[in-house]
């Protein structure tokens, strides 16, 4: 029984007859108990039984053994479908970039400018004769990187015209080919952005517009609705001017190929006529 | 929280009677009220009103147990011993007890009912030994040192008015 210090002890002397008076009876205390555990009971929250708990943590139990059964199969079952997916993709590459090596050549694919279907398939990380060595795909190899080094002249609504005048030389061209011949009154100009047999350089090629300049011809801009190449890339431009081969005046024809030999034969052969005006 | 109910009651039951008996009430009508007191305390405990925080439980049944005494006052179930020593005497089970504490008993049970309101409130609650002066301070929303005031100012009143019945020396 704790005792206040500041409580008053002469007026607890005298309430000391109250406080020892009115002992509550057994019969009293009894009774109160009863009541009073009643009203706890009734007020009181359920109460679980044991069995209800039991089986609640066996349940919990089951449904957390099956999700980590779950999560540990799945997991299994993607790291086993990544490998085999993984080794099927490597044995596909392979078997299709040997097929088409065998079935083009070598001197074909490397003639095609890396145009053929080997750019379909696409290529992989490194070179061909890094993961494949044989002479046939080093040469392949070495005709992609030159294809990438000289990509085709490709551009929708192309014209060419002296930048200082009026005079328009080819309007409306679509192109889409390594090499393009532009004959016209003035003369045949071929462009292409791999430096071939007589060529010189005459420009850069990015963006849809660019300047040629050539010896003992107006300079010339060529400008096309499209972009040239794609962005933030440029490539040298190289071209050869033969004043004797040329259309009547107001014609312009274009001729395209996708080899150097192919180009410069047309060309040749054209000189060799005797300098003849094309489209008489 | 868990309370063991039983162990409450053999410790608040008898303080209580004695607050209520105090308080004026026949001895049928004071075990009603203990009754009553614990039933709510056991309903407030459950239903969040008693926050174990503010108070001790022992304190807040005897918050209780002054609103029950106030309800029982108004209903005028108080008065029928006021003042009637000799009737509270057959009622009370010390029958063993001599005539002069019983007197003693009923003077000051008189003396403390003429008191005004804070200080009868005060020494009823003082009758509990168990009761701090903080916890009573609490149980009627006043400072301690108001409190001790009151507690003072009843001490003169009580020894005023018992001086010439009892020849109580100051």
């Amino acid at each position: 029984m704790s005792q206040d210090k500041n409580r008053d002890p002469e007026l607890d002397q005298w309430l000391k007859s109250l406080q020892d008076e009115g002992a509550p009876t057994d019969l009293e205390m009894a009774r109160w108990k009863k009541a009073v555990n009643a009203q706890a009971a009734k007020s009181a929250p359920p109460v679980v039984t044991r069995p209800f708990i039991r089986s609640f943590i066996f349940e919990l139990s089951k449904v957390a053994a099956a999700l980590v059964i779950g999560f540990v199969g799945g997991a299994y079952s993607l790291e086993k479908y990544q490998e085999s997916r993984d080794q099927t993709l490597y044995q596909v590459d392979s078997s299709q970039i040997r097929e088409e090596v065998v079935a083009k050549g070598a001197d074909e694919s490397a003639a095609m400018g890396g145009s053929g279907p080997v750019r379909k398939i696409g290529r992989p990380e490194g070179s061909i004769a890094d993961s494949i060595s044989t002479p046939v795909a080093q040469t392949l190899d070495a005709a992609m990187t030159k294809a990438e080094a000289y990509p085709p002249l490709v551009g929708q609504s192309v014209r060419i015209a002296e930048a200082k005048g009026n005079r328009v030389w080819a309007s409306g061209l679509n192109l889409d080919s390594e090499f393009l011949g532009i004959t016209t009154a003035q003369g045949t100009l071929v462009l292409s952005t791999f430096p071939f047999k007589g060529s010189m350089e005459v420009g850069v090629l990015e963006g849809k517009s660019t300047t040629i300049r050539l010896p003992h011809v107006a300079e010339l801009r060529m400008t096309s609705e499209t972009a040239f190449l794609p962005p933030t890339k440029k490539v040298k431009l190289y071209g050869l001017f033969a004043a004797s081969v040329r259309t009547a005046k107001n014609q312009a024809q274009i001729f395209e190929a996708a080899t150097e030999d192919r180009i410069l034969s047309r060309l040749k052969s054209e000189e060799t006529s005797g300098g003849r005006v094309l489209g008489q | 929280m868990t309370i063991d109910w039983n162990q409450e009651v053999e410790s608040l039951g008898p303080a209580l009677l004695r607050y209520f008996l105090a308080a004026g009430l026949s001895r049928p009508q004071a075990s009603d009220a203990v009754q009553e007191v614990l039933i709510r305390l056991v309903q407030h405990t459950q239903d969040g009103s008693y926050d174990e925080a503010r108070g001790t439980l022992r304190m807040y049944a005897f918050g209780i147990a002054r609103f029950v005494k106030l309800e029982k006052r108004r209903e005028g179930m108080g008065e029928e011993l006021h003042g009637d020593p000799v009737e509270y005497a057959k009622d009370t089970t010390n029958e063993e007890g001599d005539r002069e504490e019983r007197e003693e008993q009923s003077l000051l049970r008189r003396c403390i009912r003429s008191l005004g309101q804070p200080e009868q409130d005060i020494l009823l609650l003082l009758i509990d030994r168990e009761l701090k002066l903080e916890e009573i301070g609490k149980i009627l929303k006043m400072p301690v040192g108001t409190v001790k005031s009151h507690v003072h100012r009843a001490k003169e009143k009580l020894r005023a008015a018992m001086r010439p019945q009892m020849g109580v020396q100051s």
